[in-house]
């Protein structure tokens, strides 16, 4: 009778943490169309099993969630990193067309429970069948919309669309620590730049040692040897949490299908932090695969806004 | 002989050519499946594009009174503008429009050309636009969607609904619009006539500029996206409101605490598509307004008072302010309405009032007893209504000076039932009351503030203060409301 009651509570306990672990998920404009309640489905089923593999501290279990296998391994390399659960019980959004009929569900609101509790935005996006085939992190919804807002055309905010979201899976390849998607993302020839401040001290009239500005030297690398320091800092890393802000984006006046996105990079992981500008040239020519020319950072503190790097510092021959 | 048969062949064309265009004038003419329109002209250019105009004028029906035609033609693609009076336009995208030669006359040197469209290439051509303005349409839904703002690209479908030569018909967000021209218009205009304006200060400039005001503004209610246009035609003023933020530079010099100036509002919305250029310039969206300026902030009224043997002369000292007329008055008499005033001494026998530009709400009163100068009261900026009220108010209290003419007064009040009198809170708006300070020890009636506005002035000192508060501490308050 005693082992009857011990697993009657053992049930309970189980139904109240899932309970406890529920986020309902509705889409405020869905058309009812059978791929459109599949995406909601599945947006449901993943964000719930995301909710009961963080409190139970397990990996997800992708049982009966409908998920391309990039998808599925990109999400399992970001768990190892960034375990996060949705901070709402009900929620509700709005569902995005994307290029290719496929479908985004963003402004899932999340805490990542790792060392710092970051609070973050999701971004699901689904293949024109509804299967789930990308997560990553959004950019912080105001700017988002503003961004959004500024779209031209439907080429131009088509082309917006595609920079924030590969922004976003950008910064997110570094909290999954995706040295993969990173390497395919840089050009072979790819122009990295990294500020580095260097502290001046001159001697004054009267000899003695003066700490004047500091000043910032540029230091150029190749893909390899950015590469190459990427893995050894991911390697150092239990984890890293890159966002970004203040993102504008300007198209090239002659090449439209390059454009310069200029950004306020935070970087946090467990043995470092900072802040920076962050440039990075896209090409868009093959739009599938963009690709990232130049890389450059610089230090928030000591960059001066005019001496910002941007897309009009560089002469493109094409 | 091979030139003479080139010669000979070339005429047969040339005879042949003519006749079939003449039939097919004729046949194209009469046919419900073309628009087409004939000129005659000198020049086969000049009645071509006379036969062109007349054809778009006669497909546009949106548009009465033309009174200003311009074409442009580029490759084939024939872009007209009609302007009204008004400010009614229609410009017309027409692709595959042809022409024929109907007639050549040497003789009169006339050339008739019929210049026609098929029906089909009508609406191929109202096709091409419409594809465009669904475009907006759909990027209009999406951004709803993410709540992002949309009212620039409501602007140009707009503008691209006038190259359409027949109406376009869309469905959006589950609504079927039949004319997405009138549909898009409203929207703009519902949104222009909402805009409205919170001026936040007015800040006259310095160093000689003291007739430059700088009036900053913001819109609430401001699209993101657009930047806002006022023009004060009359002031030769304009401001560009961006991010619903603005500065107007005005120069002028206001003549009451509140001037009323009329402009008009438009908006803009960055860069516009080349192809929908020319129907912007000609299809401004604006809105006329008047605007309130509050100038009571800077303006003051005062004047000086010099004591010289028997006579007062008394001098007005104006800031921010243009002086039509000065008026001044003791009691209900009008001692002069010259710019400076000399009384004799003896004649002095209430406090004098100047008033300027007829205004109440620009005056100032004070009592001149031998060489002394008392302030009674200065409100330039109260307005002309409540200054009248207060001013009777006032002649109550003007004169007490002890709590024993205090509770008189009062009674006497009372009994005309003009006013009512307790403490602060007995009164559910005690901001309209009078407050008689007195103090307990002395009796004494120290302080007789003012109904509050922007402050309550001290009759008996002539001080402004924003609230009965800490400094009265110790003195019994007597609030006291007009009926």
């Amino acid at each position: 009778m005693g082992r009857f009651y011990i697993a009657i509570l053992f049930v309970l306990g189980a139904l109240m943490a899932t309970a406890q672990n529920r986020t309902q998920i509705t889409l405020r404009n869905a058309d009812g169309s059978a791929v459109q309640n599949q995406v909601q489905k599945n947006a449901q089923l993943f964000v719930n099993a995301a909710n009961v593999a963080s409190a139970r501290g397990k990996t997800i279990d992708w049982d009966n969630i409908d998920v391309t296998k990039n998808a599925r391994e990109r999400v399992n390399a970001l768990w190892e990193t960034s375990v996060f659960r949705c901070t709402e019980t009900r929620l509700t959004t709005s569902i995005l067309r994307l290029p290719g009929n496929r479908f985004q569900v963003r402004q899932i609101p999340v805490v990542v429970v790792n060392e710092d509790r970051v609070d973050q935005e999701l971004v699901l996006n689904f293949s024109a069948v509804g299967a789930l085939e990308d997560v990553y992190f959004g950019i912080e919804r105001h700017r988002y919309t503003n961004l959004m807002s500024e779209g031209r055309d439907l080429r131009d905010f088509r082309r917006r669309q595609m920079i924030l979201d590969f922004i976003e899976n950008f910064r997110t390849a570094y909290n999954r620590k995706d040295l993969d998607m990173l390497e395919m993302t840089f050009s072979e020839n790819a122009l990295i730049i990294v500020g580095r401040v260097l502290q001046e001290t001159e001697r004054g009239f009267d000899g003695m040692a003066s700490l004047g500005d500091r000043q910032v030297e540029l230091i150029r690398f190749n893909k390899q040897q950015y590469m190459e320091n990427l893995r050894r800092v991911f390697r150092r890393n239990a984890f890293i949490n890159v966002t970004f802000d203040d993102i504008e984006i300007v198209q090239h006046g002659h090449h439209d299908e390059i454009y310069g996105v200029n950004l306020k990079q935070t970087w946090r992981s467990s043995t470092y932090g900072d802040e920076g500008y962050l440039f990075l040239m896209i090409d868009f020519e093959d739009e599938d695969h963009p690709l990232i020319h130049v890389r450059a950072w610089q230090p928030e503190k000591d960059t001066p806004m005019e001496e910002v790097i941007e897309l009009g510092d560089f002469d493109i021959v094409k | 002989m091979r030139t003479i048969k080139h010669y000979i062949f070339a005429l047969i064309s040339l005879m042949g050519i003519g006749q079939v265009e003449a039939r097919s004038c004729d046949k194209i003419a009469g046919n419900p499946a073309y628009f087409s329109a004939m000129a005659t002209s000198e020049t086969e250019e000049a009645a071509r594009l006379l036969a062109q105009d007349y054809l778009i004028n006669q497909i546009s029906t949106t548009v009465q009174t033309v009174s200003e035609l311009t074409t442009t033609e580029i490759s084939g693609e024939v872009t007209q503008d009609y302007t009204s009076t008004g400010t009614n336009v229609s410009s017309l995208r027409l692709k595959g429009l042809r022409h024929l030669v109907c007639s050549q006359n040497r003789r009169n040197n006339e050339v008739t050309v019929l210049v026609y469209i098929s029906m089909e290439d009508m609406e191929t051509s109202a096709q091409a636009v419409e594809t465009q303005v669904r475009e907006y349409f759909e990027m209009m839904a999406m951004k709803e969607m993410m709540g992002a703002s949309t009212l620039a690209d409501v602007y140009f479908a707009y503008l691209h609904t006038f190259l359409s030569p027949l109406p376009i018909s869309l469905e959006h967000n589950g609504r079927t619009i039949n004319d997405a021209k009138t549909y898009l218009e409203l929207m703009l205009r519902e949104h222009l006539n909402n805009v409205s304006f919170d001026f936040a200060s007015i800040t006259p400039g310095n160093g000689g500029m003291e007739e430059q005001y700088s009036v900053t503004a913001n819109i609430p209610n401001a699209d993101p996206i657009l930047n806002y246009h006022l023009h004060i035609p009359s002031l030769n003023a304009r401001a560009v409101f961006r991010g619903g933020n603005g500065v107007l530079h005005v120069f002028m010099r206001p003549s009451a605490p509140v001037e009323t100036i009329n402009g008009y509002l438009s908006f803009s919305a960055g860069r516009i598509p080349a192809e929908v250029q020319e129907v912007a310039n000609l299809r401004v969206f604006s809105r006329s307004m008047s605007i309130d300026l509050d100038f009571s902030e800077v303006i003051s009224v005062d004047f000086t008072t010099d004591v010289q043997a028997d006579h007062v002369v008394a001098m007005p000292q104006l800031a921010h302010l243009s002086p039509r007329s000065f008026s001044w008055e003791m009691g209900n008499q009008r001692l002069s309405s010259d710019q400076i005033l000399r009384v004799p001494l003896e004649d002095i026998t209430g406090p004098i009032r100047l008033v300027i530009n007829d205004n109440r709400a620009l005056s100032v009163s004070k009592t001149i007893e031998g060489v002394r100068v008392k302030t009674i009261a200065t409100a330039p900026s109260a307005p002309e209504k409540s200054m009248k009220v207060s001013e009777t108010h006032a002649a109550h209290f003007e004169a007490l000076s002890h709590f024993s003419e205090v509770q008189n007064v009062l009674a006497q009040l009372r009994r005309g039932g003009l006013a009512v009198w307790g403490k602060e809170s007995d009164f559910v708006n005690p901001k309209t009351c009078w407050v008689l300070l007195v103090d307990p020890q002395t009796e004494q009636v120290q302080h007789v503030l003012s109904p509050h506005h922007r402050g309550r002035t001290d009759i008996k000192s002539g001080k402004t203060f924003n609230e009965v508060g800490e400094q009265f501490k110790g003195l019994i308050a007597i609030w006291v409301d007009f009926i």
